[in-house]
């Protein structure tokens, strides 16, 4: 205990303590909670959020917020499905292109990227506060899937799309082997990069990191573009997972992520915390979400302490903060 | 500088790999007509079952008022024997027919009273699943994706928008006897046997 307590911060610890608790009190209060099913049931539930709030941490550790992430995740699955379903037909040259699932995956990120780099472009080049450019991005977003699906789920993409959200490879679901190797490719941009010092050092006090001659504007457009790249590697999964692109994919997932960035110690005010403490937090909203399920908890009631939960951690990392 | 030469070629190379394995090329008029083949036709599906399976299926529905009787009494064992769900879940849909006498006529619905209960026939928002799944003939497994399945109920219902109730509407009056055959969706855990609503799926004025 010692030992572990060492290698992490004190939000992290704490974070780690409370996910031990809730899984000690779900496993003696249902009968299902413990079970090989569950435990994967809810692995490949979080593996959407692991995805976008990988993005989303990247993002508040230069002291930045993306409220966008959810509506880049619809439409990137949208447009994804849509393209792998009808791909695009140009009838003045008689030419239909079509899109394999390679291509069609890829044409969503790329969107997706495209989407953060607007919101990057926005909050650097025209000094927009993030929170109203990704805001205005997530308007936008929303239009734009409905405009693209006409209001109506994309159905029946195939077998090998939906490979991606349902099957399992070596004994794990795919979406874990997915969200796992966004998890370790992170970790290493955070940890062993210039670019990961660069985005701690604009987090934590970006008049120094400016005068140390890093490039602000250009490391932002980055850091937004890989966030919209992985929203919607998140709209991806959550699209071949249920073998259909929903215009309202995706409704308040930003607010999960967020959640997540929160309880698992990365300060909203930049400059610190870690991916894999992030990964902590989306596993606690995971099991959380999960064991109010399980309890038979009304929808409505879990809403109420998922927002208990987000604001004592907010409280709590407030309070770390003034004693460290 | 030859380094930088090697890293573009690989990377030229990788992108035309990604590419070549990303999209295909045929001519438009070749696809849209291996798409017509393809293209599942709900209204001729519909028009195939409504004269022969669909009217079999609703001309042998369970009488209103016993099925109502038999909800209140045992509302689990009827939903097992007389109902029919798509999946797991508290819904289910149930055939039904029987005659009853005009009370109210409003711009969504006609009210009538079938022995000592009301039954509201839907006329104006006739939308969901209940007409093809309280039928029970049409299984969603049978359909390769679930927008081929829905568009059977969008076909079902259109025809009774269209078809039926513009002419019943138009020769109607409070205290006609009507005869009805429709569908109804309950709710398991929320019953309420209070004012059933129908989705007619016939209905016949009596003078």
């Amino acid at each position: 205990m010692i030992a572990l307590r060492k290698n992490l911060n004190i939000a992290q610890f704490q974070s780690l303590i409370a996910l031990f608790v809730l899984c000690l009190g779900l496993a003696l209060t249902t009968d299902n909670f413990l079970t090989a099913d569950n435990f994967w049931n809810v692995m490949r539930q979080i593996s959407v959020n692991v995805c976008i709030s990988v993005g989303m941490t990247l993002v508040v550790l230069t002291a930045g917020i993306d409220l966008s992430v959810g509506s880049i995740l619809a439409f990137c699955g949208a447009v994804t499905a849509g393209l792998l379903r009808s791909g695009i037909s140009i009838p003045s040259a008689n030419l239909f292109i079509g899109f394999t699932v390679l291509g069609a995956v890829l044409a969503g990120m790329l969107l997706g990227g495209g989407l953060g780099f607007v919101n990057g472009y926005a909050v650097t080049r025209f000094k927009v506060p993030p929170f109203v450019a990704t805001l205005a991005m997530l308007t936008m977003a929303r239009g734009f899937t409905m405009l693209w699906t006409k209001g109506h789920p994309i159905t029946g993409l195939g077998e090998s799309f939906g490979f991606l959200g349902t099957g399992w490879f070596l004994g794990i679901p795919m979406p874990v082997w997915i969200s796992g190797f966004v998890v370790l490719v992170a970790v290493v941009l955070t940890g062993k990069t210039k670019f990961g010092r660069y985005i701690y050092a604009i987090g934590g006090n970006e008049n120094a990191a400016r005068l140390s001659g890093i490039p602000i504007s250009k490391v932002k457009i980055w850091v937004y573009s890989l966030a919209g790249l992985l929203a919607a590697v998140g709209g991806v999964l959550v699209t071949a997972r249920l073998d259909s692109a929903q215009p309202n994919a995706g409704m308040s997932y930003e607010l999960d992520a967020i959640a997540a960035v929160v309880i698992g110690g990365t300060s909203l005010s930049g400059g610190r915390g870690t991916i894999l403490g992030t990964v902590l937090g989306a596993v606690i909203i995971g099991v959380l979400n999960n064991g109010l399920i399980l309890l038979d908890v009304s929808p409505f009631w879990q809403q109420v302490i998922k927002g208990i939960v987000i604001l004592l951690a907010v409280v709590i990392d407030k309070s770390n903060q003034k004693s460290e | 500088m030859k380094q930088r030469a090697i890293k573009y070629l690989i990377g030229m190379a990788l992108l035309a790999l990604l590419g070549y394995n990303s999209v295909y090329f045929q001519p438009l008029d070749e696809r849209l007509a291996a798409n017509q083949k393809e293209v599942f036709d709900a209204a001729a599906y519909v028009e195939s079952i409504w004269d022969t399976e669909l009217a079999e299926s609703y001309g042998n529905a369970p009488d209103f008022s016993q099925l109502l009787t038999a909800l209140a009494t045992d509302p689990e064992g009827t939903f097992e024997k007389s109902g029919n769900a798509l999946g797991i879940g508290n819904i289910g849909y149930f055939r039904v027919k029987g005659e009853g006498t005009v009370t109210s006529v409003d711009e969504n619905h006609v009210l009538l009273q079938v022995g000592d209960k009301s039954v509201e026939i839907e006329t104006e928002f006739i939308y969901g699943n209940a007409l093809r799944d309280a039928s029970g003939l049409v299984k969603i497994n049978d359909y390769p994706n679930t927008s081929d399945f829905n568009t059977i109920s969008e076909e079902i219902n259109a025809r009774i928008r269209h078809d039926l109730i513009p002419t019943f509407r138009s020769s109607l009056a409070v205290g006609d006897r009507v005869e009805f055959e429709g569908a109804m969706e309950l709710n398991k855990a929320h019953l309420n046997l209070q004012r059933p609503e129908i989705i007619p799926f016939t209905l016949k004025i009596n003078p």
